[in-house]
């Protein structure tokens, strides 16, 4: 009985981990987190230690044994303006990861997972005077595509307490955009569509360290350094930028049977190209998850005399967020 | 063990519960959708050109007989046409029924089957159509030597209908004797057809360019048994131009049709059948570097009441595809393509502004340079031969620089694809 008091009382203070919100459309697209399932159910907090997850490279010397993970990850979302609702649901598969123990020591691990997704459809009706006539224009913005962020990574395992992993990271990927213009009357009017696509690739290096002292309590600490972000469309270079820092320290404690307690602190350094090229927002809550947020609106259009991309190594302030958060969207006071 | 049975429900509550939450996001603001997907496209740009550098009337078609109707019309003083079948080869022989061919000695139940578009007859009758002769050895495209033929000695038969007489498929009866003796003399028989009325009155009869030809049927022998002889029509002139021949196996000739436009007026629609031919200048960075949404020609309408002024005509523009080595507005009139499945609608009564939506002839155009293709189109009457309603219009060469046509182009800037 003890134990099920237990239960509601974990399901009633645990937060909603409300997911993406339509501003993710905005921009390169949101960052899926790269977290394993099991880091995900945990808000993060064991993500330094979960070597399913693409955060810490030493993480992976734990497996053990060879090993396949595949995840699946379907977003339901569901969109309200005015008395309007929509509903879609998204099938995502964010993360496959493979592991190979190679001797006593050494740990080889091949992962890719999505670094940011960005497929969505706005549609928009304005209107428009052509010729004498007022009449409702349609435009539809539809992208697809993300960047993807593939790691080879090499853990070392000296002893049983301490990991040390290195991982080399390639992000490539690339959006579709169709862009269409719709007229309500084809004997008139002529509706338009314009398709584009850009294609990405850059490149990061990372770096994790694990140290268990005891069998109950360990620490972590990991960081990947970012390199250059390149986006192409057909073979003009059309901007780059960087691949946002992260840096990440967790301690886990399992000195309670049945419980583990983890703890976490990330920091993610969106460079302002990065910004430029489009972080969307991410907004979860966790007691033990913390995300970096740019609080200096990354979603904001650019104005249309500034160039779309640039800067390089320009960072921004960055603030650490905690605790629990009720979503809302920060624009409506805005407006 | 109970405990542990107890913990796992718990906590599969919990996570169902948790789950259920975390599985939808309710983002409720009626305002979002400007940002999130705020409108890219930009304005519409709307401009009004004098854009025509040439203009003029063209004549529609190839030559007589083109049409895929016949006329047959006596309407006073404004239009009287008559329409001409030749059936320049008719079998000398046939084969009656369980017997073998035998010499053509008699002829009964004469006709030509005509298939008459009912809808569009004007006049409540009665119709009194005559037959005549217009068998000539003139030249086969002069309208006066054939006119010259609808005398009474030329006469084979009268038929007097009545307006329901007049049927989708309607019989009309020739002399069996003229039938009988022209194919025993192996002599062209060609057919003239002439209506007069109390009233005024127009017939339109499916011409062999339509699929419908107008057939002769007739009877070899009175017994019911064998099948009676079907004859189609047929042109053994002019010998050294097949087609113009089949054009001329059947065809009308206007007797008194309305005066032509003036000239500086452009016409579109009437018998014969005529287009407009109009040719652009137009800025090629609108054609290159914008999407053209709508283009209107704007026309000015100048009445015509000479034949059922308050009737529809249906004007359809279409893009031209010769290229500049035809020079020939005529000619080039012939070669088009379809740029609008609607058409304009107007009466050729009305006077005022006419609007001519064009814009999906720029989606050609900017796939082919001028040079290549000129930046011309054709109006023509949807229904061109079928009627002698004719739409007039002010041309680039109006006195009055306000009436003449212009050119009114709605486009936007292509949108750069990017990070919105």
């Amino acid at each position: 009985m003890r134990k099920l008091l237990v239960a509601i009382v974990v399901a009633a203070i645990s937060s909603r981990a409300e997911g993406q919100g339509a501003l993710s459309l905005q921009g390169l697209g949101y960052p899926t987190g790269e977290l394993s399932a099991r880091a995900e159910g945990t808000g993060g907090g064991v993500a330094d230690f979960d070597a399913l997850s693409l955060v810490s490279p030493a993480s992976i010397s734990a497996v053990g044994s060879p090993a396949l993970f595949f995840q699946y990850s379907p977003e339901f979302r569901r969109v309200t303006a005015g008395s309007n609702t929509a509903k879609t649901t998204t099938a995502r598969f964010p993360m496959i990861a493979g592991v190979l123990p190679m001797g006593q020591d050494w740990t080889l691990g091949l992962s890719s997972s999505t670094f940011l997704d960005r497929s969505g459809e706005t549609s928009l009706v304005t209107q428009q005077l052509v010729g004498p006539d007022l009449v409702d224009v349609t435009e539809r913005n539809k992208v697809l595509g993300g960047i993807d962020d593939g790691r080879l990574a090499l853990a070392w395992a000296p002893t049983s307490a301490l990991h040390i992993g290195f991982g080399a990271h390639v992000f490539s990927g690339s959006n579709r955009i169709t862009f269409s213009r719709i007229f309500p009357d084809s004997s008139k009017y002529v509706s338009t569509t314009q398709t584009g696509r850009m294609s990405f690739a850059g490149f990061a290096g990372s770096l994790g360290l694990e140290y268990r002292p005891s069998r109950v309590i360990g620490f972590a600490v990991s960081g990947r350094k970012g390199g250059d972000l390149r986006a192409q469309s057909g073979d003009t270079a059309i901007g780059s930028g960087r691949i946002p820092d992260h840096y990440s320290a967790s301690v886990t404690y399992d000195g309670i049977t049945g419980a583990s307690i983890s703890a976490r602190v990330a920091v993610i350094v969106w460079h302002q190209g990065v910004r430029r090229l489009g972080y969307g927002s991410r907004r979860r809550s966790n007691r033990t998850q913390d995300h970096a947020a740019d609080n200096r609106r990354p979603w904001r259009r650019q104005s249309s005399d500034s160039p779309l991309w640039l800067q390089r190594g320009e960072s921004l302030r960055e603030i650490i967020r905690r605790g629990p958060r009720h979503t809302t969207d920060p624009r409506s006071s805005e407006l | 063990m109970k405990l542990s049975s107890y913990l796992l429900r718990s906590l599969a509550a919990a996570a169902l519960f948790t789950a259920i939450a975390s599985c939808s996001e309710n983002l409720d603001n009626s305002g979002a959708c400007p940002i999130l997907c705020p409108a890219v496209g930009g304005d519409v740009q709307n401009i009004t050109l004098d854009a025509i550098v040439f203009d003029t009337t063209v004549n529609s078609l190839s030559g007589l007989g083109a049409e895929p109707s016949l006329i047959l019309a006596s309407r006073g003083d404004t239009l009287d046409t008559r329409v001409i079948i030749r059936f320049d080869s008719l079998p000398a022989t046939f084969i009656p029924a369980n017997d073998t061919s035998q010499k053509i000695l008699t002829v009964d139940s004469a006709y030509i089957q005509l298939k008459v578009d009912t809808l569009a007859i004007k006049g409540d009758g009665p119709f009194d159509i005559e037959a005549y002769d217009v068998d000539t050895t003139a030249s086969d495209t002069s309208s006066a030597a054939i006119l010259a033929l609808f005398r009474p000695d030329r006469l084979i038969s009268t038929q007097h209908l009545l307006l329901t007489d007049l049927k989708d498929t309607t019989k009309y009866y020739l002399s069996n004797a003229v039938v009988l003796a022209k194919l025993q003399a192996g002599a062209h028989l060609r057919v003239g057809l002439r209506v007069t009325s109390t009233t005024s009155s127009q017939i339109r009869i499916a011409s062999a360019e339509s699929g419908f030809t107008p057939l002769l049927s007739f009877r070899a022998t009175p017994d019911t048994t064998t099948h009676p002889l079907v004859v189609g029509p047929v042109s053994t002139t002019p010998s050294d131009d097949k087609i113009a021949a089949s054009h001329l196996t059947d065809y009308t000739v206007i007797a008194k049709g309305p005066p032509p436009a003036p000239p500086g007026v452009l016409a579109v629609g009437g018998f014969p059948p005529r287009r407009v031919y109009v040719r652009f200048d137009i800025p090629a960075n609108i054609i290159d570097s914008t999407t053209v949404v709508r283009a209107t020609l704007l026309l000015n309408q100048i009445p015509n009441p000479l034949l059922d002024p308050t009737d529809t005509v249906f004007i359809l523009p279409q893009v031209v595809l010769a290229g500049p080595a035809v020079t020939d507005p005529t000619k080039a009139s012939q070669v088009i393509a379809d740029i609008s499945s609607d058409t304009a609608k107007v009466r050729p009564g009305d006077a005022g502004l006419t609007s001519i939506e064009m814009a999906r002839a720029f989606g050609i155009w900017r796939t082919q340079k001028p040079d290549t293709l000129p930046r011309a189109i054709i109006l023509k009457s949807l229904n061109e031969g079928n009627t002698p309603l004719e739409v007039r219009f002010s041309s680039s060469k109006d006195v009055s620089a306000i009436l003449r046509p212009r050119l009114r182009i709605s486009y936007t800037s292509r949108v750069p694809l990017r990070i919105p």
